[in-house]
């Protein structure tokens, strides 16, 4: 049964059209990665899904309900400012059980059996500026398993941590998914992050943001990308990918150039967008 | 980071803590300490510049000789009903700035919050605030010499004028400064209304309005002794003129001095305010495990 159904949704912010006429529909317990170039409205998408913001046109439903707001069965998490400096680690996983009333005490201790569930126990009193990156993207983590969500939205939730934590972070991201059974929808920009993590990746385009392309990716975990299939979904994914940033950030003349340098993948965007016939006339 | 912040995870969060709480208690003192080598070496310039006759010891008497003068004649210049203590002065000046400050901080919070939350305020009250900051405190002494007459209200009233919108503007632009994800993350967490002013957004603005108020401070200082010298007549800025006018410079620098170090003593308390209520900030500098 699906999960998250979007249909023909737009975003508008005044004359830019972020969103282009999507449409989605995740499966309930999948992993999804939305990935594509900076501007291209992934992040935007999530906090449609989030209900963070609504949609210009179109309409987006998780379980058959429509979208109006914060949903309490969805979390947000983003690449940074996810943790409050002002709480202590413990009371920022007890936040949002107390947002659904539960007593001060009672939400520490809930917050003091997920930490402890998840190897933080040692860390409650710290404040989040005395953790490192990848720990505080457990505790937020943490923070948004404790309330049990069906449907866990992450704006590149490993962006800013060096290339070892971050695998260190996908796996156990994988683990945890794993126990949760919840939906995971991901952005990311790292082909390789959406190829080790998704059930199914997504690939938008940036003018306008839309959907170009979903891959399913059946592999089971772990993962290994070296592997004859994936690396060969890896190589087209990759290229299309290059495809759209190079759209986004060139114009003709420039994309002209850069197929002359010998960048293979940009002689097919030259010739799609007619880059070099039109540059020259 | 290197081997030796690796090594510290094994050594457990206990030791960390204590280490961290020692390694601040190091800093109080050494700040503590470089306070008063300071003051030392300032003092000791001074005498030993009026005593060989760099400095002009009538000009500028060092304090060997006008930390006695206070002591013997009370500081008192003046006759008749003129006459001004230095004591009754300093009380005076500290209780202006004391009200004024802390009126015009407290309405500037009030001020600047209500704009932040009402978008239609923000569009009148902005720009009203904008007019009203640029104006140098020192400006408004007439008028509030011809509100309150030349007492303690004209004196509230200009450190008051003094500060407020610039408060209001520096409350509006610190809440306005807070990052966009926390306030997402948070109504993702199920945050709203007044919980979410709380218990957010208020937290992640209090370190810039924090520095905000320590800023207001300073001007409310200089607005009071400018309006106690240009017109309001009594308080510390009065002693200091009468001092120059009867030609005391024993009193003139014994005030200057005083202006100086209570100065320093109100900001050193609005730090230490600060220390207290924002603790969060000095568990932040330093990160545990090898990370970037």
């Amino acid at each position: 049964m699906p999960e998250i159904r979007i249909s023909a949704v737009c975003r508008d912010f005044g004359q830019h059209r972020a969103l282009d006429q999507v449409d989605l529909t995740i499966e309930s317990g999948s992993l999804t990665a939305l990935v594509g170039p900076t501007g291209c409205g992934k992040t935007t998408l999530l906090e449609l899904i989030g209900g963070l913001q609504n949609p210009s046109r179109g309409r987006i439903t998780v379980d058959g309900e429509d979208v109006v707001g914060p949903r309490r069965d969805t979390i947000l998490i983003f690449q940074q400012h996810n943790l409050f400096d002002w709480l202590t680690v413990r009371d920022n996983v007890a936040f949002g059980l107390r947002n659904r009333g539960l007593s001060k005490r009672e939400a520490r201790r809930r917050a003091n059996e997920q930490l402890e569930h998840v190897g933080l126990a040692a860390f409650v009193d710290r404040v989040p500026g005395e953790l490192s990156g990848g720990m505080r993207q457990r505790v937020a983590l943490a923070r948004a398993l404790v309330l049990a969500p069906r449907l866990l939205l992450m704006d590149e939730p490993f962006g800013s941590l060096d290339h070892q934590t971050r695998r260190i972070m996908q796996r156990y991201l994988l683990a945890r998914w794993r126990q949760s059974q919840a939906t995971i929808v991901l952005v990311t920009h790292d082909l390789d992050e959406a190829m080790r993590l998704a059930d199914r990746i997504v690939l938008f385009s940036a003018s306008p943001g839309r959907p170009v392309e979903v891959v399913d990716v059946p592999a089971a975990h772990p993962r290994n990308l070296e592997d004859g299939q994936l690396r060969h979904v890896r190589d087209r994914l990759l290229a299309h990918l290059e495809e759209e940033v190079a759209l986004s950030e060139f114009a003709g003349a420039e994309l002209a150039a850069l197929a002359e340098a010998g960048y293979e993948s940009m002689r097919s965007v030259v010739k799609v967008h007619g880059g070099v016939s039109d540059g020259s006339a | 980071m290197g081997l030796r912040s690796n090594l510290q995870i094994w050594r457990g969060p206990a030791a960390l803590a204590s280490d961290a709480a020692a390694r601040r208690g190091r800093s109080h003192w050494r700040s503590l300490a470089g306070v008063l080598v300071a003051w030392i070496v300032l003092g000791t310039v001074w005498e030993v510049g009026a005593r060989i006759g760099i400095l002009n010891a009538a000009i500028l008497p060092p304090p060997s000789q006008f930390i006695p003068y206070l002591i013997e004649t009370s500081g008192s210049v003046g006759l008749g009903v003129n006459k001004v203590s230095y004591a009754a002065a300093l009380v005076e000046t500290v209780i202006r700035v004391g009200v004024g400050f802390g009126f015009g901080v407290g309405s500037g919070l009030i001020v600047g919050t209500l704009l932040s939350a009402i978008p239609w305020a923000r569009v009148i009250g902005v720009p009203i605030a904008q007019i009203l900051a640029p104006i140098a405190p020192i400006a408004w002494i007439p008028l509030a010499i011809v509100l309150f007459g030349t007492g303690d209200g004209a004196a509230v009233f200009v450190v008051f004028m003094g500060i407020t919108a610039s408060m209001s503007l520096a409350t509006v632009a610190a809440l306005g400064g807070v990052p966009g994800e926390y306030i997402k993350s948070a109504r993702s967490l199920g945050s709203k209304g007044w919980r979410l002013w709380l218990r957010v957004i208020l937290p992640a603005a209090a370190p810039g309005v924090a520095t905000a108020i320590r800023l207001s401070f300073f001007a409310a200082w200089m607005s009071v002794l400018a309006g106690e010298m240009a017109g309001i007549n009594s308080g510390l800025g009065s002693l200091v003129i009468l001092g120059q006018q009867e030609f005391q410079m024993k009193l003139v620098m014994a005030g200057l001095v005083t202006i100086g170090i209570l100065g320093f003593g109100f900001d050193r308390f609005l730090l230490l305010v600060r220390q207290r209520l924002l603790w969060w900030e000095s568990r932040g500098a330093r990160v545990v495990a090898a990370d970037a």
